[in-house]
């Protein structure tokens, strides 16, 4: 059951005179309970998709067409982009939750941390100061924080890296979301935190049957939590399919060069890697015609000339080539 | 442990105190010199009206005169300068301290509304600010002073008080107009100060999460954002402070407010005084003007080190 | 032969406190790290935060003054010299920094930033010096038309060659690479790689190589070393380390890694808790209280770093192991 439809959403940054399309006409499809991962890079436009969705763009951003459908049940289906900011205040911490990249700078320095998951449940349930705080602990002793009774009271500062994302987390989850958005939620954070975090989020996700929608950059992360993949590239989606069927199959020449590029803790030690010519184009400067063209080991004439279709080239999975 | 920490707060203890004597013997030495005490340039030469050797009595027996406390009765107009000196005190503490709770009761405000209207009138915003900022005090309370005599003359009342007469020291009206004055340039600082750090922080990570939250602008800025505007208000007081005190004296002359900057030019410029009591007054009033200012300067710094950041833990 | 030994690195830092500069506690960010590197080869480092990992890389250079400990560069003793002799010592020994944004002077332009080192450790003639930069620029992958341009027309890759051409100008025998990979995009830390393996080939250089994903540590290293809290616990030869790792540290951080492959199998060791702080480290071994096999001993003691040859490793663990083998 489809719970988010995002429709050629297109979210452009002014700056300097210049236009920058930083999503640029991007579909994506959540439904109730799934894992989705987000992949790309910098200037992928894979952070600005899930803030706008938020509504969190703020000029010099500006949204400039598309449709955003919340389906929040079988009844009611809402644009979340023609809702006014008051609406949307509504639902951002409620129904769609969100958490950080940074961990250090997203939670408030000079607030406790218990009022800050509490916070939450005052804005969106009414809940009085006292009972919200109750419920405020609880979800920091689901979240893995220990003496979650005496460390509602202290300060971010208090807490490490890992601690202070559970915290996001509960932050996130008190309120029963239908749609966690994690923004890199790992990246920050050592590799033996990054598992157990991830962990977290998965049963979290389980328990109260929330859809994930998860950006990153890692391919491992994606491996391990998503049940399906969208990978982006400058702003468009370049490929999307099951994570499965990603792995085995990958068809997008760029989806490929990434998979064989990283280098695997599970590979034989090789002499050389196997690269991706060039670098990422900046914004101002994508290339005519496929925005991939400038560094693709199997670019024709025509992907310099003119831009390909996203098509679905099998039943889930969907390419942005014209090899296909 | 302790005994470092001893050592260390003695240490900065003592540094303090040895640069307030030094100002205030500084102090005391300038204004022991005798009012009439001239430098001309004459025939090609350089002379002094009276030797040094007689300034330097002069200054020797302010000295003395102070440290002794003699100084403190010498008799002006019937009273001794002790109690001029506390009178007026009090008088002036009324204005700084009505000036400042005012400034910060329009500034706050002020600055948040500044800071709501994002992007459009970025500058006629920037210039409310600046321009209280720029001119010259004497032409604010001029101001001011025109708006009082316009309200004078059209018997205009507000909020059940008439216009204001001149009623000397007997009644507290008197402190409007100098506290009204005194407050403009502070308030300007403090709506800049307010509408910037808003501004600053909006744009923070964790502005963004509670954003995300779902918090309205309101409650951002009342839960989130309210510690640091008082943080930086309070961390930029001896800025504020400071102007406070040069307006002080302008403000007290121009509306003939007796509280230590009236006397101070008073004293200084007087024909109906003899010089020594102008320069006892004179000496006393600056001294304790400027002891004023150190302590509470003092206690400003102090509190920026040791209680904000206890704040934060509030 | 080597080019690089240490013997017992320490360095602590003392924490003040912030009004009265009261020393209010102690980090001990090395605690006693001894390796070298033989000539041509790559030691791989590798730690989560607090391990000391980056700290040691700045001792090597000098950029902060060891506590204690030793350091060899070509059989020589670096370690006592003062700070105006080592400046002749600094052009043998060079840093890549992480992060290629922040470490260009955004005001210079790529000619400037790679004369400047030429000019002061005089490696050419100053005659010499247009075709020296074309020379870097080169090596490492840039056009010679690049040399007018500032640092921000570049792209972060781009960036980090015009850093690793820098640290390359002074002709150095050893280089520390201090996460040189970490900020870039995924799609361009392979060509960096790369980049640094054939310029180690090219110059016979030899590499102390930073990071903390044991992904990249693998494709670059001949040893491996792996720190916590300021010591190396395991420390062989790469092959090793990656096929039998056996410290339960090690294991951990090999089965936390993630794999891009959704059907591999995933082995996860539990952690306890969380990198204690650096102000509180556990005693005994720094690990004890995260260790899934911790046994009493391992609160009281500290483990030494054992084993044969090259391949040793600090755990009471193996120590049993080792000599239960050799009384039997």
């Amino acid at each position: 059951m489809k719970l988010l439809e995002v429709k050629n959403l297109k979210t452009y940054f002014f700056i300097h005179d210049q236009e920058i399309p930083a999503v640029d006409g991007v579909d994506l499809t959540i439904n109730k309970g799934e894992v989705v991962a987000l992949i790309g890079e910098s200037g992928s436009g894979k952070s600005v998709t899930s803030m706008s969705i938020m509504g969190l763009i703020d000029s010099p951003g500006k949204i400039m067409e598309g449709e955003i459908l919340f389906h929040r049940n079988e009844l009611f289906t809402d644009n979340l982009l023609k809702k006014s900011d008051r609406e949307l205040q509504g639902i951002r911490g409620n129904e769609i939750s969100m958490i950080y990249q940074d961990p250090i700078t997203s939670l408030h320095p000079m607030l406790k941390v218990g009022d800050q998951v509490a916070e939450v449940l005052q804005i969106h349930k009414k809940m009085g100061k006292k009972q919200a705080k109750r419920e405020a602990v609880e979800m920091l002793k689901r979240v893995g924080i220990s003496d979650a009774e005496q460390r509602a009271d202290e300060l971010p500062e208090k807490f490490s890296g890992g601690m202070r994302q559970r915290i996001m987390i509960a932050m996130a989850m008190i309120s029963n979301p239908k749609l966690l958005i994690a923004d890199e939620p790992t990246t920050a954070l050592d590799v033996t935190i990054q598992a157990e975090i991830l962990d977290l989020l998965r049963k979290m996700g389980q328990e109260e049957d929330a859809a994930i929608l998860l950006i990153t950059h890692d391919l491992g992360v994606v491996a391990e939590m998503a049940d399906r993949v969208c990978v982006m590239y400058c702003g468009k989606i370049m490929e999307e399919a099951d994570a499965k069927e990603l792995f085995k199959h990958p068809k997008n020449p760029y989806t490929q060069g990434l998979m064989e590029c990283i280098p695997r803790i599970d590979d034989d030690r090789r002499k050389t890697l196997q690269i991706i010519e060039g670098y990422v184009p900046h914004p101002t400067d994508f290339p005519k015609g496929c925005r991939f063209s400038t560094r693709c080991p199997k670019v024709m004439d025509r992907c310099r000339e003119e831009l390909p279709e996203l098509i679905e080239i099998e039943p889930g999975h969907k390419v942005r080539c014209f090899l296909y | 442990m302790k005994t470092e920490f001893a050592v260390n707060l003695g240490k900065k203890i003592f540094y303090q105190a040895i640069v307030l004597v030094m100002i205030l013997v500084i102090i005391l030495i300038a204004s022991g010199i005798p009012t009439d005490f001239n430098v001309y340039y004459e025939y090609g030469q350089y002379h002094w009206s009276m030797s040094l050797e007689e300034v330097r009595l002069n200054i020797f027996q302010h000295f003395q005169g102070f440290l002794s406390g003699e100084i403190f009765d010498v008799v002006i107009a019937g009273e001794s300068i002790g109690t001029l000196f506390r009178s007026a005190f009090v008088l002036s503490l009324k204005v700084l301290f009505g000036g400042t709770v005012l400034a910060f009761l329009i500034g706050v405000p002020k600055g948040i509304l500044d800071s709501r209207k994002r992007g459009k009138s970025g500058t006629f915003k920037l210039l409310q600010s600046y321009i209280p900022l720029s001119i010259p005090d004497v032409l604010t309370v001029g101001l001011v002073q025109f708006g009082a005599i316009y309200l004078y003359y059209n018997d205009i009342t507000f909020f059940g008080l008439g216009p204001i007469h001149f009623l000397g020291d007997e009644s507290w009206l008197s402190t409007i107009y100098p506290i009204i004055s005194i407050s403009i340039l502070p308030a300007a600082y403090m709506s800049r100060i307010t509408a910037s750090t808003i501004e600053d922080l909006y744009t923070k990570q964790f502005i963004i999460t509670a954003r995300g939250k779902g918090c309205s602008f309101g409650q951002i800025l009342r839960q989130h954002m309210m510690k640091n505007i008082v943080f930086e208000i309070l961390s930029s007081s001896p800025t504020i402070m400071a102007v406070m005190f040069s307006s002080l004296i302008i403000i007290e002359r121009l509306f003939y407010y007796q509280g230590l900057g009236y006397h101070l030019i008073f004293f200084f410029s007087s024909y109906s005084l003899t010089p020594e009591q102008a320069s006892a007054a004179f000496a006393v009033f600056i001294m304790g003007l400027a002891f004023f200012y150190y302590m509470l300067f003092m206690g400003f710094k102090g509190m920026k080190t040791w209680i904000l950041p206890k704040i934060k833990e509030s | 032969m080597e080019i690089i030994r240490v013997e017992n690195l320490h360095k602590k830092f003392t924490l003040k406190s912030k009004i009265l500069e009261i020393p209010t506690g102690l980090v001990h960010a090395v605690n006693g790290v001894d390796f070298s590197i033989d000539k041509g080869k790559t030691l791989g480092l590798v730690g989560e935060s607090g391990s000391g990992k980056s700290t040691t890389g700045r001792l090597l250079l000098r950029l902060l003054q060891p506590t204690e400990g030793r350091v060899y560069l070509e059989g020589r003793d670096i370690s006592e010299i003062k700070n105006r002799e080592f400046r002749k010592i600094r052009k043998d020994i060079q840093m890549v920094f992480q992060n290629p944004y922040a470490v260009l002077d955004y005001k210079m332009t790529i000619e400037d930033i790679l004369t400047q080192p030429l000019h002061i450790h005089k490696i050419v003639h100053p005659l010499e010096y247009s075709k020296e930069v074309e020379r870097l620029l080169r090596i490492v992958g840039l056009s010679k038309k690049d040399r007018k341009k500032f640092p921000h027309e570049f792209s972060g890759g781009q960036r980090q060659r015009i850093g690793i051409a820098r640290a390359l100008s002074t002709k150095p025998k050893f280089v520390v690479c201090d996460e040189p990979v970490s900020a870039l995009d995924v799609s361009v830390q392979s060509q960096i790689i790369n980049l640094l393996k054939e310029l180690q080939e090219e110059f016979h250089l030899s590499y102390l190589f930073i990071a903390h994903g044991l992904n990249v540590i693998k494709h670059v290293s001949d040893q491996v070393a792996v720190m916590y809290l300021g010591k190396i616990v395991e420390k062989g030869d790469v092959e090793a380390i990656f096929q039998r790792p056996k410290h339960p540290y090690t294991i951990a951080l090999m089965s936390a890694s993630p794999i891009p492959d959704p059907e591999a199998k995933r082995e996860r060791t539990h952690l306890k808790k969380e990198i204690p702080s650096a102000l509180e480290i556990p005693s005994g071994c720094s690990f004890h209280n995260r260790c899934p096999k911790k046994m009493d001993i391992c609160e009281r003691v500290t483990p030494k770093l054992i084993g044969e040859g090259d391949y040793q490793v600090a755990c009471h663990l193996v120590e049993g192991v080792a000599s239960h083998g050799s009384s039997a």
